[in-house]
């Protein structure tokens, strides 16, 4: 569990050399470490009916979650976001990898992370939420002997949508290469999906995906992280350079080039109050000392209600 | 490493004694003691399939998720569900490991570029906390008292337990595992003739033994192990 303080800001991609010089000087952290994700983001499969009796409060929530890994493929590498990325230039596309593919070397970590709704309340400092988060490094899907013989094995059924696509991935990596690529490797076949497979067993399906690069700073027990956001490209062009590529495109959630900067501190605890004050404060110390470089502002909490609403 | 888990339900206080007594007599080294949690989640009956939600109020099919978590691995959960699907999870960076635990941690880069925050909840902790309108706990059974005995110069490792449902004692689980070059692993089916032997030759009580394995083409160590102990642990 971490409870987590924060505050966000933007600055335009023409701000990001003076911001970089003035937060290297600031942390004396010349090389700021490099942070590079994919995020997929996924829903209860089930519908979830309480039984609403009067009197009774129910506190039980469904809660969208966030599968996080690391995005390290070439692209995810090589990318340098101090340059611009403008979505007709030929030089700036950015494809990355299909993952599920089946062909990777070393298994995959994900970590599976629901936050709660940040704390309401008056006259506060900074947004606070806790975060509750649990990494899985195995995983392992019995495929029934009975159902081995067609090609993809017990896919997730996941609602159909524009957003919805590392399913399809699948099926096009396997009907267009075949299973030449696929080795025999047992355990490279046993792995292949069983990562989706076993969030569909633990009643999680996929409805949306991300992608961040960025680099992150350390100022005490403060994190500043700027970064940009990716989405996939669903365009038309889009969907050829992909044939062509066997990659999947990536456009950039806001073109308009806009570094996100996040401001953290992480409590092991949230009892502790102690550390939380200090914390704000710590916060409040740096928001003051960079006012006139960006102004870090407290992110508007109901759009950050992982909460998926009841129906009734 | 494959392994067999055998539950004496009827054991008593002399059984336990006389079974210690005797495996010391084949002079093992020791291996400190371990304990371990085991607890069984069912599906929440209010969490319904979009087809029938419309229509029915609880869920009658009957869904069950496991978690083990034995202290000899380090920080560490494996899961299962519906008997089908693992999940091995942790809390230990590889960095912070110590040498025997890095094989089961996180990769340092994970962390590094920002996948995790460090501060991981086991994972049982994880499905009770956020995850209650699927999966709601249903029972809690605890392994106390644990004894490792390393056997034949560790090709054969046995570890006794106590175990405890709710607080009230069940039996005396004894989870055998032998190394791979003593059985034909690409047979699961013979694994119980290998087990009964072992079992005959160090005089382990006789009580429900299992030793399936999740996918008979594919072994997985701690897979295998949290399906047979979801088997035997069934009260």
């Amino acid at each position: 569990m971490v409870h987590q303080l924060s505050l966000v800001s933007s600055i335009p991609h023409s701000k990001y050399v003076q911001t970089i010089s003035t937060l290297q000087a600031m942390t004396g952290l010349l090389r700021p470490q490099p942070i590079s994700t994919y995020t997929l983001v996924t829903k209860p499969t089930y519908v979830f009916k309480p039984k609403f009796e009067p009197g009774k409060v129910n506190q039980i929530e469904q809660y969208y979650m966030k599968c996080i890994t690391t995005w390290d493929d070439d692209s995810g590498r090589n990318l340098d976001i101090a340059k611009p990325i403008i979505g007709a230039d030929e030089n700036s596309i950015v494809l990355v990898d299909r993952l599920f593919s089946g062909n990777e070397e070393v298994e995959r970590t994900w970590t599976l992370q629901i936050s709660d709704i940040p704390i309401a309340g008056k006259n506060q400092v900074c947004s606070a939420q806790t975060i509750y988060e649990s990494t899985l490094i195995h995983v392992h899907a019995r495929i029934n002997e009975e159902q081995a013989p067609s090609p993809p094995p017990a896919e997730p059924p996941v609602p159909e949508s524009k957003e919805d696509i590392e399913m399809k991935d699948n099926e096009d990596t396997t009907m267009t290469k075949g299973s030449s690529n696929i080795s025999n490797d047992p355990d490279l076949v046993g792995r292949k999906d069983s990562f989706l497979l076993f969030l569909d067993n633990l009643g999680y399906g996929v409805v949306n995906q991300y992608w961040i690069k960025g680099i992150r700073f350390f100022h005490g027990d403060i994190v500043i992280e700027i970064f940009k956001i990716f989405i996939r490209d669903d365009s038309h062009a889009a969907a050829a350079q992909e044939q062509q590529h066997q990659k999947i495109k990536l456009k950039l959630l806001d073109e308009s080039n806009t570094f996100q900067i996040r401001t953290y501190i992480n409590i092991p605890k949230s009892t502790d109050i102690e550390q939380i004050s200090q914390g704000s404060k710590e916060l409040l110390k740096l928001q003051d000392f960079l006012k006139n470089l960006f102004k870090l502002e407290i992110p508007d909490r109901m759009f950050m209600d992982s909460r998926v609403p009841l129906k009734r | 490493m494959v392994s067999a888990v055998l539950l004496v339900q009827k054991a008593t206080p002399d059984t336990i004694t006389q079974f210690h007594d005797q495996l010391s007599n084949e002079l093992p080294s020791l291996k400190g003691k371990w304990n371990f949690n085991f607890k069984i989640f069912r599906n929440n009956p209010y969490s319904l399939a979009p087809e029938v939600a419309e229509t029915a109020t609880v869920s009658t099919d009957a869904q069950f998720l496991y978690t083990l978590s034995p202290s000899y691995v380090n920080e560490c959960t494996i899961t299962l569900i519906n008997k089908k699907s693992l999940g091995v999870f942790t809390n230990l960076i590889r960095e912070e490991a110590s040498e025997s635990a890095k094989e089961l941690s996180i990769p340092d880069h994970h962390l590094h570029r920002g996948a995790t925050t460090g501060l991981n909840d086991p994972f049982d902790v994880f499905v009770s906390q956020k995850l209650e309108s699927l999966w709601t706990q249903r029972q809690l059974i605890r392994g106390d008292g644990g004894q490792i005995y390393e056997l034949e110069n560790g090709n054969l490792i046995i570890r006794t337990s106590n175990v405890f449902l709710h607080g009230n004692f069940r039996g005396l689980l004894i989870q055998i595992e032998l190394n791979n070059n003593l059985v034909a692993t690409g047979d699961p089916q013979s694994f119980l003739g290998s087990f009964e032997k072992v079992r005959q030759k160090y005089g382990i009580p006789e009580g429900d033994i299992c030793c399936d394995v999740l996918d008979s083409k594919y072994l997985d160590k701690y897979g295998d192990l949290c399906l047979q102990y979801a088997e035997i642990l069934n009260f």
